[in-house]
């Protein structure tokens, strides 16, 4: 859990703070790594971060003032519905952070990390 | 194991990590577009202007109140940061449109999208548009006041483009993957040029001259005659002297239009002047149209502004308004090079080397030869080329010529009285229009204006030599003789693309001119109105009357015999018979009898032709028409290469059964199914042709030759009424929206009112308070903190 909120919390504090799209994979990569997590955990913590870090804001903005590009944007795709796509982004968000926690582990494991 | 684990977990993420940063054919980057915090998201509604705003370059305060429909109102205290601050709020809503119009006539497409766009950039360069804004821009530069206003709506522009951050990047340039470069002066001109082109562009010279060349002297007289037949002209003043000094090819009926007409104040309710415009445009999304309301000490004027240039194109101030339609006449021949070596030098000419740079492909260097008539777009043995355009001949386009109209509509922002409106005429060239013109102190005027050649008899529709070029454009048709009229004894004036002047008139002025229609048909209305208002006025900019289909049906179903039609094929007709020439969303009658005409159309020209209409020219719409309804029997309905006679008759008979079992087999018996709404519709296209950013299917009615000339792609791009009592009262709408963001309701806002034929009144605030209790928006703008 508390790996989790600080996977959250370094996800919103660098993209807030940075045009990159790609601290979602960096992110519970290193922070994985870092903490030598379990697979499990560096997955899940991962895919949760993940899927809230971009679900979330997703979700507030297709709901609230975008839910207008997130309409056309849906259509644009071929999903038809806004509901559709912020479910994708998060979905995708979270599989893309998961297998990078997972990595993350693993690698962790390999390396050392910072032990345990 | 452990090992192999790792990396192949590894390498997954890898790939994810290049998956989603790399382009999918035309897909962006996916991870960053989908980002929340950057990416696509970011565009949304939630972004209106800060109530303070500090931009450098800005000289003293500036008052910006956006209203209900997201129309900016600027107030400035001098002229510079009011054209600065138009250049901002333009650039904040429309920066791609713009920047995308500017570039596609520049042709400098391929550089952001790629080696596709390699052969219209291509094109644009042979026209050699950038040349004409370069002296455009040296005529801008000569005049201090034009100079000044370019160059604050430049930086106001930049202003903007400079404040722009990954999470403010308007969603195009993401789905692109392009970010803007500085605006530039040039771009100003380079947006003016692309509508002097798409205005004067249409040229059929060439077919025009193999059309004479392959019929006899006294066929073509007959089927081209010098005028069309019906005729309705602008300024009719000159009464019919019998001479005919100038030669007309008519336009196609196909051609598209505007209207303009002002109501004098003897024929109004108010007992003031009421001033009426649609100008008839593609429709588009972002709309070419930008709404503004600018303010200075010596400025207050309203209306629509194109992006991409500075002031107010069609509108109104205090005093007066203007609006305006496209004149049509001839102002681009084709002169035949006859010093040319295939694909070599042209002997006189100065090459221009042209340097198209590709997105993802080798740069393309093109050479363009410049004669001193112009450039010259084709050249022989070329398979590039487009079937208008003749190989080695040179462009003689008015767009080429150093003017600057800029000028004219900055003078008409701050216009007076009817003389102020000349004098800003004065220097007028080109795009040539039918400028209309109101005041409140009850003046009403028209002007056909722009730079005319004074051709030679018989010159214009045909490819010139270099002998008969220099002889017809050594010479302009003076500023005081061009077509015009000034408060008419029946207190009205019009235009709608027809022949400019009757035939007295004494210089050659051929042109595209349209046929019987809307000219007619505005005509017939205002000579019998009387107590005009401005809601009638509105209603009439939606009348779809077909004048063409009510002289036409009379004439064509007395030769129509229904005992010789199947049952389903007199349901059809019935539909004809029960109409009342109205083209309503909602009625098949219309689109029955454009089938029909167009079937029937073919049928007479196919054979005496023997070629498609795109080589040889086929007589005009009006032409065919009187013949039909004055020389039933003529020869030219008969088909010499059978044996069978054909009468007109039989030529109507086949036309409407052939149009009958078309329309069956593709829509099924006559029903909703048969509407024209359903059938044609009108489909307004993004830019970019994004079906998920346009508005497509919209229930229309009207159409070609109608006053409410919508079609499927092409329509009344801005409607205007404007009454010019003591105090100046403005309605009017456009099919789009004041925002180009796809992610803000105000992108497509008034597309629904623009179908409805509902019109806003367009707010012309006197102050900031006004602004403030109606309920706008307001941000002020300061240099420094």
């Amino acid at each position: 859990m508390i790996l989790f909120s600080v996977m959250l919390g370094l996800l919103l504090v660098t993209h807030l703070s940075t045009p990159f799209w790609w601290w979602i994979v960096a992110v519970p990569l290193t922070v994985s790594v870092l903490f030598r997590l379990p697979a499990r955990i560096g997955f899940v913590s991962g895919f949760c971060a993940g899927a809230l870090a971009w679900g979330g804001p997703a979700l507030i903005l297709g709901f609230g003032p975008g839910n207008l590009i997130a309409g056309r944007m849906a259509v644009l795709f071929g999903l038809g519905h806004a509901g559709l796509l912020i479910l994708i982004t998060a979905l995708a968000a979270g599989l893309t952070a998961g297998l990078s926690g997972l990595a993350g582990a693993w690698l962790g494991r390999v390396w050392g990390g910072f032990g345990r | 194991m452990r090992i192999l684990k790792t990396a192949a977990a590894l390498t997954i993420v890898a790939i994810l990590m290049l998956g989603l940063g790399r382009p999918w054919g035309s897909l962006p980057p996916l991870g960053h577009f989908f980002n929340p915090f950057t990416g696509f998201w970011q565009n949304h509604a939630g972004r209106p202007l800060p109530a303070e705003l500090i931009l450098p370059g800005l000289r003293d305060a500036v008052t910006v109140a956006v209203d209900g429909r997201g129309v900016p109102h600027i107030r400035a205290e001098n002229s510079h940061d009011l054209y600065f601050a138009q250049g901002y709020v333009t650039a904040r809503d429309r920066l791609w449109q713009m920047d995308m119009q500017t570039r596609y006539t520049a042709g400098r497409l391929a550089e952001v999208m790629g080696p596709s766009m390699v052969e219209s950039d291509r094109f644009q360069r042979r026209l050699g548009l950038t040349a004409a804004a370069e002296t455009a821009l040296k005529a801008f530069e000569r005049d201090p006041e034009t100079r000044e206003v370019v160059e604050a709506y430049t930086a106001g522009v930049n202003a903007y483009i400079a404040s722009l951050t990954p999470r403010s990047l308007p969603l195009e340039y993401r789905l692109m993957r392009f970010r803007p470069e500085p605006w530039t002066a040039l771009r100003c001109a380079l947006l003016l040029k692309s509508m002097a082109w798409d205005l004067t562009s249409y040229n059929r010279d060439l077919q025009n001259t193999r059309t004479r060349d392959f019929l006899d002297v006294k066929t073509y007289n007959r089927l081209f005659p010098e005028r069309l037949p019906f005729e309705e002209p602008v300024v009719s003043g000159y009464g019919d002297n019998g001479r005919t000094r100038g030669r007309t090819i008519p336009a196609d009926a196909l051609l598209p239009g505007s209207n303009n007409w002002v109501v004098a104040g003897s024929r109004t309710a108010s007992g003031y002047p009421i001033l009426c415009n649609d100008p008839h445009l593609g429709l588009q999304l972002p709309s070419l149209w930008y709404e503004i309301h600018l303010t200075a000490p010596d400025m207050d004027v309203a209306g629509v502004s194109f992006p991409g240039a500075p002031a107010v194109i069609i509108g109104f101030n205090r005093h007066t308004a203007w609006g305006v339609t496209n004149a049509g006449t001839d102002v681009f021949d084709w002169v035949q090079i006859t010093r040319a070596d295939s694909a070599g030098p042209i002997h006189g000419a100065r090459p221009r080397r042209e340097v198209i740079r590709v997105k993802g492909g080798k740069t393309v260097i093109d050479t363009v030869w410049w004669t001193d008539f112009g450039p010259v777009p084709r050249r022989a043995g070329e398979p590039y080329g487009r079937s208008w355009i003749p190989a080695d001949a040179a462009m003689r386009w008015t767009g080429h010529d150093e003017s600057n109209e800029l000028r004219t509509f900055i003078m008409l922002n701050r216009a007076r009285s009817l003389g102020e409106f000349e004098e800003a005429l004065k220097t007028y060239v080109c795009p040539a229009q039918n400028f209309v013109f109101a005041c409140r102190a009850r003046d009403i005027a028209i002007r056909h204006q722009g730079k005319f050649p004074l051709r030679r008899p018989g010159t214009g529709p045909y490819v010139l030599t270099e002998m008969e070029a220099e002889a017809s454009w050594r010479r302009f048709i003076p500023f005081e003789d061009v077509p015009h009229e000034i408060n008419p004894d029946r207190g009205f004036l019009a235009s709608a693309n027809q022949e400019p002047a009757g035939p007295g008139y004494p210089y050659p002025m051929p042109g595209n001119y349209s046929g019987l229609g809307r000219a007619r048909r505005i005509n017939d209305l205002l000579s019998v109105a009387g107590d005009v208002t401005p809601e009638e006025m509105m209603a009439m900019q939606l009348d779809t009357y077909s004048v063409f289909a009510a002289k036409l049906l009379p004439a064509l179903l007395p030769r129509l015999d229904p005992s010789r039609l199947d049952e389903s094929a007199r349901q059809t007709l019935n539909l004809l018979l029960e109409w009342d020439f109205m083209v309503r969303a909602e009625s098949a009658a219309p689109v029955v009898m454009d089938a029909w005409w167009q079937e029937l159309y073919r049928l007479i020209w196919e054979e005496p032709f023997g070629v498609s209409e795109a080589s040889l020219r086929w007589p005009a719409y009006d032409v065919t028409l009187k013949l039909i309804l004055n020389h039933p029997d003529s020869r030219y309905f008969d088909d010499r290469r059978t044996e069978e006679r054909k009468t007109l008759d039989l030529l109507i008979r086949r036309s409407f059964q052939a149009v009958h079992d078309s329309l069956t087999a593709k829509l099924g018996l006559p029903g909703e199914n048969w509407h024209l709404g359903s059938v044609r519709g009108t489909d307004i296209h993004h830019l970019a042709r994004l079906p998920a950013l346009g508005v497509l299917g919209l229930q229309t009615g009207g159409g070609r030759g109608i006053v409410n000339a919508t079609s499927k792609t092409f329509g009344p791009s801005w409607r205007m009424v404007v009454s010019l009592e003591e105090e100046v009262k403005a309605w009017g709408v456009y099919p789009g929206g004041q925002s180009g963001n796809p992610g803000s309701p105000l992108y497509d806002s008034m597309v629904e009112d623009w179908r409805l034929g509902v019109m806003h009144p367009l707010n012309f605030y006197r102050s900031t308070e006004e602004a403030l209790s109606d309920g706008a928006t307001i941000t002020r703008m300061r240099g420094r903190k």
